[in-house]
């Protein structure tokens, strides 16, 4: 006898809709599984037997064979156990529901019969709610992820006898209440605050415009000069994530399996920090089936690079690609996937080897050819990406112990929100959030200039010895500038301003 | 344009045996001419400074075809070599202890005979010594002084583009052949110079590589080519302190650039003044006195005109550098205007800005 039961498979962060067809038949006992399934697909064999046999279901000792369509698609991961026990069962006449194919099934089994939680709840319901379907059942420990899908019955099961007997109509199970996104606790992961950094009130600067123009953010310092520790405010004062960027995340995430399930959404931006023996593929994404990597779990977020030239050059000549268009797109043997990876780079290094090139009381002991083979592993493309470039000098102990207070996140974070609703109105319907994503005829039609600032720019392109594509990266953080001090125009010392974030262009990478 | 005693030194100085010490003593002893015009009868002469196997190689080789070819070769590459025994040889390296036999010239030799000053330190200028070399350097070079360096980076390629830049008269001294310069960064630099009317030496044949020993030997012709020889900026290992003893040995006139005691850039230059070897160099007149010429002011200087914020920075800045938190702790200006305005002032030249946000009062007038 021939049962279908339908559940949903992943292909970068859409999902499509599996067949599971299942048909159990006259011949020799055995169980063969189709349809182009990984090993791990392969295995549920033992785990649906011990399954329906430890949950007081009969096994069918007869000849199984189950497909799983489309057959030309590869198809990885556990997910596929539940829908083909309950294919099983309904073929072998223990379960009898004539609704069943308006179930969307998802679920991993233990061979106790539990379910078990699985990867990608979040992005496989949203496709599933687009294809029409209005009732899913999944594991109980996804439910928070899928709670935020709205217009949808969500029934999160524990067992597959708990499943069994609700379709069989022997019990209920209420379906998940909605949550709202406006509920949520922004519960910050206690992020750093700026009121404790003292001094540097360069970079603070510095941050303040990154975080409200999305532009990156290199930091050049001797070590100990608290780089690390700028970085680790900077979410602090990023704008609120909205409620489809928070989608995007959890999508993400949810597939890379590093969502938290019990928050089942995330709602501040991300802020990843790979280690810099980090390979290529830790970072863009990829393997056999192309999983995202770090670039694109810092959607929306951060990526921290700290000491950048330490990191392998080719991992970092990737990040250009991304870097301009805020996609990854990872070309594998089974298939070519697209990540949104639109992220913020904070980046952060020594001056030299040794770290104290230019340092006021130490001496530098590294040869100059040290220092520029050191600066020259980060190539001109990728620094070009950078708009902001500053230095972060050490901090005196008079300044550590000083109790004067600082100016807290908070009231950073209110002008970083201002300024970043003044840019959303003005990019409104262009698929832009930000300056920092501003294309050339963007650039060209906000960020006019008074005749006199052209001046200052041009002078301050011969006597500090810029290179000419520093251009438009002054011009884009001069508009920022302005979008924080509310100004329609940009003005004269906005463009100095920006200009200033330059000045190491010429210093460092002549 | 070869005299005969030229081509016979380069002959000579064509076997790797053959150190200028030995070509010296034969110069020093004999008529060069004669010499070679009688080898054989100098056979013992010559077993006494060479072995056998060397003594019999020469007389094998005996010919002035090689010459020929050599000094061919080196017109294609606009290679002039100057011996010991021409004319064109400059007196000063003359009466030093070790003088180079030979010296291969790229560009204008006449340079070799005019008023040098050598300008030397260390490869990691700070901006201090920078601003001052460039100061010094500008001031000599107009009032028709050669610069003489070693095309090192740091002071040394301050030296030569400030000079070129006023389109003064420069030396690079290398420290090894003309095929491969190093460091390899300047080698526009040393094109630069050629082309701008200055000149590349080196006692070193064009196809021979710079190795570290080479540079302190090197440090004598700089020395010895100079009138006086100002140490800009050194550590306390730096390779300018060879140049200073080579040039005190060859009586020559050594300055040094006062710095603040703590500072380590400078340890070598204090410790100079402090033992005597050095004189204290306060402005560019002090230079100009030893080679005895009168000294025009470059006409550059404009009073400053501050504007009532800038002047708040500059008397603020007048006494120490400070870091750019300082001048808000002590000025209360908000950073957004600071900054700005602390960068108008950097293209004014006004202020200087340092590693690590610290800013200075920049270098102006009279030096």
């Amino acid at each position: 006898m021939l049962s279908t039961v339908y559940s949903y498979g992943l292909t970068g962060i859409n999902g499509y809709r599996v067949k599971c067809e299942i048909d159990i038949n006259q011949g020799l006992p055995g169980y063969d599984i189709v349809g182009l399934v990984g090993t791990s697909i392969k295995e549920s064999k033992e785990r649906v037997k011990s399954a329906i046999k430890n949950s007081k279901l009969k096994y069918p000792i007869i000849k199984i064979t189950v497909n799983l369509a489309p057959a030309d698609t590869k198809k990885e991961g556990p997910i596929y156990d539940l829908p083909i026990a309950l294919g099983i069962l309904t073929a072998s006449e223990q379960v009898k529901n004539p609704n069943l194919n308006d179930y969307i099934v998802l679920g991993e089994l233990g061979l106790d019969g539990g379910v078990r939680k699985i990867n990608g709840v979040m992005p496989i319901l949203i496709s599933a709610r687009l294809d029409g379907y209005k009732k899913v059942i999944i594991p109980k420990e996804n439910c928070n992820e899928a709670s935020f899908i709205e217009g949808m019955e969500i029934y999160g099961v524990e067992s597959l006898e708990q499943t069994v007997k609700f379709l069989n109509g022997e019990c209920e199970i209420k379906p998940t209440e909605h949550s709202d996104y406006q509920n949520v606790k922004k519960t910050k992961k206690k992020s750093m605050d700026f009121k404790y950094v003292k001094g540097q009130s360069v970079a603070k600067r510095a941050m303040e415009i990154a975080a409200a123009g999305g532009h990156n953010i290199l930091m050049i310092g001797p070590p100990g000069s608290g780089k690390t520790m700028l970085a680790k405010c900077f979410p602090s004062i990023l704008p609120d994530l909205s409620f489809e960027e928070a989608l995007e995340v959890t999508k993400i995430h949810s597939i890379a399996g590093v969502l938290d399930s019990k928050e089942g959404i995330i709602s501040t931006r991300p802020i990843r920090s790979p280690h810099h023996t980090a390979t290529l593929l830790a970072l863009t994404g990829g393997g056999r089936h192309a999983t995202p990597g770090e670039i694109s779990l810092a959607h929306t977020g951060v990526l921290f690079l700290d000491e950048m030239p330490e990191y392998n050059r080719n991992s970092l000549e990737t990040l250009r690609q991304p870097l301009e268009d805020g996609v990854i797109t990872i070309a594998r043997v089974e298939a070519t996937i697209e990540y949104p990876a639109n992220f913020t780079l904070i980046a952060s290094m020594n001056p030299c080897p040794c770290g104290h090139y230019g340092s006021r009381d130490k001496e530098c002991k590294c040869t100059p050819q040290a220092i520029h083979k050191y600066l020259n592993k980060l190539s001109g493309p990728l620094m070009d990406r950078i708009d902001m470039h500053i230095e972060v000098d050490s901090v005196s102990y008079d300044e550590l112990r000083s109790t004067d207070l600082e100016e807290p996140s908070e009231s950073i974070k209110a002008r970083v929100d201002k300024a970043r609703e003044i840019q959303l109105n003005r990019y409104k319907d262009t698929g832009i959030f930000s300056n920092a994503k501003m294309n050339d005829v963007f650039v060209k039609k906000y960020c006019q200039i008074s005749p006199e600032s052209d001046y200052l720019l041009r002078t301050a392109f011969e006597s500090l010895n810029l290179s000419a594509r520093a251009f438009n990266r002054i011009l884009k953080v001069a508009r920022t500038i302005a979008d924080l001090e509310g100004s329609e125009n940009i003005l004269d010392a906005h463009v100095m301003e920006a200009i200033s974030y330059r000045t190491l262009d010429g210093k460092y990478w002549g | 344009m070869y005299s005969k005693a030229d081509k016979i030194i380069i002959w000579l100085s064509s076997f790797d045996f053959m150190s200028s010490k030995k070509i010296k003593s034969i110069i020093d002893n004999y008529n060069i001419v004669d010499f070679y015009d009688n080898l054989l009868l100098h056979k013992p002469f010559l077993e006494k400074i060479l072995d056998s196997d060397q003594v019999s190689d020469m007389f094998l080789n005996n010919n002035m075809v090689y010459v020929d070819r050599v000094i061919s070769n080196y017109n294609e590459l606009n290679i002039k070599m100057i011996t010991i025994t021409s004319s064109d040889y400059p007196e000063t390296l003359l009466n030093i202890s070790d003088p180079p036999t030979i010296l291969y010239c790229k560009g204008d030799t006449t340079l070799l005979k005019t008023d040098c000053l050598a300008v030397v330190g260390t490869r990691r200028a700070t901006r201090y010594g920078k601003d001052v070399t460039e100061k010094i350097v500008k001031d000599l070079a107009i009032n028709n002084i050669t610069i003489i360096s070693g095309l090192a980076e740091g002071i040394d390629t301050i030296a030569h583009k400030t000079c070129l830049d006023v389109n003064g008269k420069t030396i690079a001294v290398l420290g090894g052949g003309f095929n491969k310069i190093y460091p390899a960064s300047n080698e526009k630099l040393a094109q630069d110079i050629v082309d701008k009317g200055g000149l590349i030496i080196s006692e070193y044949k064009p196809a021979e590589p710079s190795v570290s020993y080479h540079f302190p030997v090197r440090n004598r012709i700089i020395a010895g080519l100079s009138k006086a020889v100002l140490i800009s900026e050194a550590t306390e290992k730096s390779g300018s302190i060879h140049t200073m003893n080579y040039a005190l040995e060859f009586g020559r006139e050594v300055f040094a650039l006062p710095a603040r005691i703590n500072d380590i850039y400078s340890v070598a230059c204090n410790k100079a003044i402090q033992s005597g070897h050095a004189r204290m160099l306060l402005s560019s007149k002090d230079i100009m006195e030893v080679f005895g010429k009168s000294f025009t002011q470059n006409q550059n200087i404009n009073t400053l005109q501050l504007t009532l914020e800038e002047q708040m920075i500059y008397d603020l800045l007048k006494g120490q550098e400070m870091s750019i938190d300082e001048i808000i702790a002590s000025t209360n200006m908000e950073i957004k205007i600071l900054t700005p305005l602390l960068l108008r002032m950097t293209m004014k030249k006004i202020i200087n800005k340092l590693p690590s946000n610290y800013y200075s009062i920049a270098i102006q007038g009279d030096l």
